[in-house]
């Protein structure tokens, strides 16, 4: 299990919770990123405090870090 | 009268489809959180019907919170009650996947959308068999086009004149998970994510995107704008003085020297011949603005910015409404109705005063075309853009310590795929923008000239005896001149800046009818340079004054709509004050320079 800001881009991954109040769960939910769910990183600059892009049905979205340290995630091998 | 509502996830086109089939101007960008609320207008097919046109606010999912998203949804269910209403929903064809989700959610309240495919020709067209596939398998019609392309709005009423309503099929999902999981196993032998991983773009998204090259990108981005400003728009500006001049000597020769022709040729011609002059440039300024909100990079702005915005409580998408306030402030203002709470919205609007919009620009060609040798042009240009960015953020930090509230908002959007722009649309768009300018000069600079001709007129034996000084115009001024005295403003300055609250551009036109001479070849620019008490340090504390100072009516009537009175009347009061202060350090430290 990891954080989804401890991800290094590349990686695919599986949701395994979220951790944020109802509103932001439901927000991220809305969007596609929900248990289970597959995402993959594109870009995230582990050591920074800069936003993450991450893929998720295709699209591609920016994630404040704050948030993506509230997803935890599994990476797939 | 039948109804189409436009639908679907955010900056996907449906703004554009609005304008394109109703001819309204609603701001559009190429980012998220552009269209705010439900806004509607009247459309003629090509057969002549009426239709009404609903243009909605992007949205993800049925059980979203945020404000617009709830808001476009309880407007779907009133408009799915009245009958008579198609829906279509715009689908940005790189992110089809995600669109199918609000298919889903339109579906299960019984509402069968047609599905508009909006594809840039050999760029994200995923082809005849897919588009089979989705309708297929979605049960629903489907229209593919690019729909910034001429003739799509004629394909489009082809299209739904041959529409006829489907009942949706029956499907039920309680929860967001089941209808992401739906569409996924649909089309799970559907490999999509080759487009987000194309080389080419992942290399300059690398560029872009980078902490410190995407900062210096950025700010080269905006200072060839401002130098192609000047540049490019030299010879088009001096074409057009040349034919205002020439215009004016005809006129006054063969209509002769009386009232009317005075009024036409001295108040009216001169008022707004002087404020054309700058077309060329605002052309230019949205030529290359349109440029970079096609390619996707405005949005990319939002990641450059994030962490320097955390700083001052607000999030990075911040900076496509702040990037929106370099056209004009009011749609800017507008949009900080998607931001997440209101103490955010207070340091972005607050923020955007200080975006300089494109009203100014001619007020600065100007003032720099005048006081400034050719090759600084471009640069103090850029420097003026830059000193207002500054000062927008030094107010953002000044709201942020001072002022209570929630914790910033949260950086979660989707970014656009990088595109190669359209030179042909980026010239469209750029006369589009001439044109509103035109019509703006219209509006606001035929009756300001009419009227400032008339001040600085009459009365008649006055003036022509004593010279414009003795006009009712300067009496006015020189009754608030002392407090603009401390900044080198004498009593005209003073005037063009008391004009400029109605539109900044007004201000040219003061300046034309009140440094205007009545030979034709001597331009506005050298005539005010000559003028008594007009110097570089006054030019520049008047460059510097016309940045900060309070905004135009129009934003002074949208900050009051959107943050309430108490907000509006600091919006005049704390720009024109540190304008004040700006402007006095500016010329004194230039006028030691002089010394």
């Amino acid at each position: 299990m990891n954080l989804l800001s401890d991800v290094v881009a590349g990686s695919e991954i599986v949701v395994a919770s979220l951790q944020g109040d109802s509103e932001e769960q439901d927000h991220l939910r809305g969007i596609g990123i929900f248990e289970g769910g597959k995402l993959i990183v594109i870009r995230n600059e582990v050591k920074s405090k800069r936003p993450l892009l991450i893929e998720v049905f295709g699209s591609c979205f920016m994630i404040e870090r704050e948030i993506a340290t509230r997803i935890v995630v599994l990476v797939e091998e | 009268m039948k109804t189409i509502c436009l639908v679907g996830n955010p900056n996907v086109g449906k703004t554009t489809l609005f304008n394109l089939l109703t001819g309204q101007h609603a701001a559009t960008i190429n980012a998220s959180g552009t269209t705010v609320a439900t806004r509607s207008g009247i459309a003629t097919a090509f057969d002549k019907t009426t239709w009404t046109i609903v243009d909605m606010p992007g949205m993800y999912s049925k059980n979203a919170k945020k404000d617009e998203e709830a808001a476009a949804w309880r407007a779907i269910d009133e408009y799915n009650l009245q009958g008579d209403v198609i829906f279509v929903q715009i689908i940005n064809a790189t992110q089809w996947r995600h669109s199918l989700a609000v298919t889903l959610d339109l579906q299960q309240h019984g509402i069968n959308p047609i599905l508009l495919f909006n594809i840039r020709k050999d760029d994200n067209d995923l082809g005849t068999a897919l588009y089979a596939e989705i309708k297929d398998k979605m049960m629903t019609e489907i229209i593919c086009g690019d729909i910034e392309e001429r003739g799509f709005a004629k394909y489009f009423w082809q299209q739904i004149a041959l529409y006829k309503h489907t009942k949706p099929p029956f499907r039920s999902f309680s929860t967001d998970q089941e209808k992401f999981s739906f569409v996924g196993e649909l089309f799970k032998d559907i490999d999509t994510h080759h487009e987000q991983r194309e080389w080419g773009r992942l290399l300059l998204d690398r560029l872009f995107l980078h902490s410190l090259f995407g900062v210096v990108i950025f700010f080269a981005f905006m200072w060839i704008i401002f130098e192609a400003t000047f540049i490019v728009g030299a010879l088009p500006m001096d074409w057009i003085d040349s034919a205002v001049g020439i215009l004016q000597s005809f006129l006054r020769g063969i209509i002769g020297d009386g009232f009317f022709a005075r009024l036409l040729v001295d108040g009216l011609i001169t008022g707004v011949g002087g404020t054309i002059v700058f077309v060329p440039n605002l052309l230019i300024l949205f030529f290359f603005l349109s440029l970079l909100q096609q390619s996707g990079y405005l949005a990319r702005t939002s990641y450059i910015f994030d962490v320097l915005f955390k700083k001052i409580g607000i999030s990075g998408k911040a900076s496509v409404h702040l990037l929106m306030g370099f056209g004009c402030n009011v749609p800017s203002i507008m949009a900080t109705k998607s931001l997440d709470n209101r103490k955010e919205k207070i340091i972005v609007a607050m923020m955007t005063l200080f975006m300089s919009c494109s009203a100014r620009l001619p007020v600065y060609a100007l003032l720099i075309s005048a006081f400034i040798p050719f090759r600084f042009q471009g640069i103090t240009l850029f420097a003026v853009y830059l000193f207002g960015i500054i000062i927008s953020l030094l107010t953002g930090l000044l709201l942020h310590t001072t002022h209570q509230g929630k914790r910033r908002g949260k950086l979660l959007a989707v970014i656009p795929r990088l595109v190669f722009p359209s030179f042909a649309r980026a010239l469209r768009y750029a006369v589009f923008k001439g044109k509103m300018f035109v019509v703006r000069i219209g509006k606001f600079i035929v009756p300001a000239s009419i009227i400032l001709w008339l001040l600085f007129s009459f009365p008649q034996t006055a003036v022509e005896t004593d010279g414009i000084g003795a006009s009712y115009g300067a009496t006015i001024s020189k009754i608030i001149e002392p407090v603009f005295a401390p900044l080198g403003f004498d009593w005209r300055i003073t005037a063009g800046i008391l004009s400029g609250l109605s539109a900044k551009e007004v201000m040219v036109a003061s300046f034309a009818g009140l440094y205007g001479t009545s030979d034709e070849t001597i331009e506005l620019g050298n005539a005010m340079r000559a003028a008594e008490n007009f110097s570089l340090p006054v030019a520049l504390a008047l460059l510097v004054f016309t940045l900060l100072y309070t905004p135009c009516i129009a934003v002074l009537g949208a900050i009051r709509a959107e943050l309430g009175t108490r907000w509006m009347i600091f919006a005049i009061l704390y720009p024109t004050a540190l304008a004040w202060l700006a402007a006095f350090a500016i010329y004194h430290f230039a006028l030691l320079f002089q010394s």
